[in-house]
């Protein structure tokens, strides 16, 4: 039996590999975006701190902005974004 | 920064707090809204934890929350009567939890013993509970009630003032809960049923892992198939809701 394809359609799924669920400060789940986004994506990206912690990039600048000291929330340690 | 008008992302931490603590509840406390439409105000009952002065005492307080939660913290006042040094004489409860981590060397308190966003009512509440026999004399809000706890603690619990009007409350706060129909935990055992209960069910943190790895195979294997990105949508909508 001879079988022609007349048309394809490709899906593809994503999420994000983080070592948690959710983010902890505004404890959304990490595969949808932060509560100041429409959409989960590349414009509402996660991002670590060198000590590890992953948040929503929007919700960690905004707890950094609004602290005299640049500490990550989970560990206290100073806040350094790890570039990987 | 405190906005007055509530942001979105304060209503869905709030919603998605409330909605644990309603289907997993921890030991020693319950939580119920003051208004059904309204996020931002809890009704909070601490139970007085058994093998302590406060056995069983019932405790109910509010509990408001800043229209920027959980960037800012809530703030808690007690409604029943408490004789404590921490809590003030209008009910008011000074926890170092629950004070903005800004720079105040006059405070005493330690910028990492205060409020963060990564803190919830339930690691708040809990630290609420062992603040109840461990009070923090350094800053008291009540200082006769601390001057009080202090002799009873030094002098090994001869001087029983302190012990007698706490017991007191604890019992006329027991009764008035009883007249509502509720019953206090008074031993251990039924103090932490609610734990037990929960460790059952944290299985299916192990079935977290699972669950990855089942999705990984199968992104390998059909992902034809596949239009899973309907489950991120399901997440979605079930926290945009209420």
């Amino acid at each position: 039996m001879k079988v022609t394809v007349k048309s394809w359609t490709g899906v593809a799924t994503w999420r994000w590999v983080a070592n948690d669920d959710n983010c902890g400060i505004c404890r959304m789940p990490f595969d949808s975006c932060c509560p100041d986004c429409k959409l989960p994506g590349d414009d509402c990206p996660l991002v670590w701190g060198a000590c590890s912690h992953c948040f929503h990039i929007h919700c960690i600048v905004k707890w950094l902005h609004s602290q005299p000291q640049q500490q990550c929330p989970m560990c206290r340690q100073d806040w350094k974004f790890n570039n990987k | 920064m405190s906005n007055t008008v509530p942001t979105s992302s304060a209503l869905r931490a709030l919603a998605l707090e409330y909605k644990s603590l309603q289907e997993e509840p921890v030991e020693g406390f319950r939580v119920k809204l003051l208004g059904e439409d309204n996020l931002f105000e809890w009704e909070v009952a601490i139970f007085g934890p058994p093998d302590t002065l406060y056995q069983g005492g019932y405790f109910k307080a509010h509990m408001k929350f800043p229209p920027d939660y959980p960037y800012s913290p809530p703030s808690i006042r007690f409604l029943t009567k408490v004789w404590h040094p921490n809590v003030y004489e209008n009910g008011d409860l000074c926890i170092s939890i629950l004070h903005p981590p800004v720079d105040d060397p006059q405070s005493g308190e330690l910028p990492c013993e205060r409020w963060n966003p990564t803190q919830s009512v339930r690691t708040v509440l809990l630290s609420v509970i062992s603040l109840l026999n461990e009070p923090n004399t350094f800053s008291p809000a009540n200082v006769d009630a601390s001057v009080m706890y202090r002799r009873w603690r030094d002098s090994k619990g001869k001087d029983k003032e302190y012990e007698n009007i706490i017991r007191k409350q604890a019992q006329v706060a027991r009764m008035d809960a009883e007249k509502e129909g509720i019953v206090v935990p008074l031993t251990l055992e039924d103090y932490c049923i609610k734990t037990q209960v929960k460790s059952t069910t944290q299985e299916p943190q192990l079935d977290m892992t699972d669950f990855y790895d089942d999705d990984y195979d199968d992104l390998d294997t059909d992902s034809d198939e596949e239009l899973e990105g309907g489950e991120g949508d399901g997440d979605d909508s079930g926290n945009g809701e209420s």
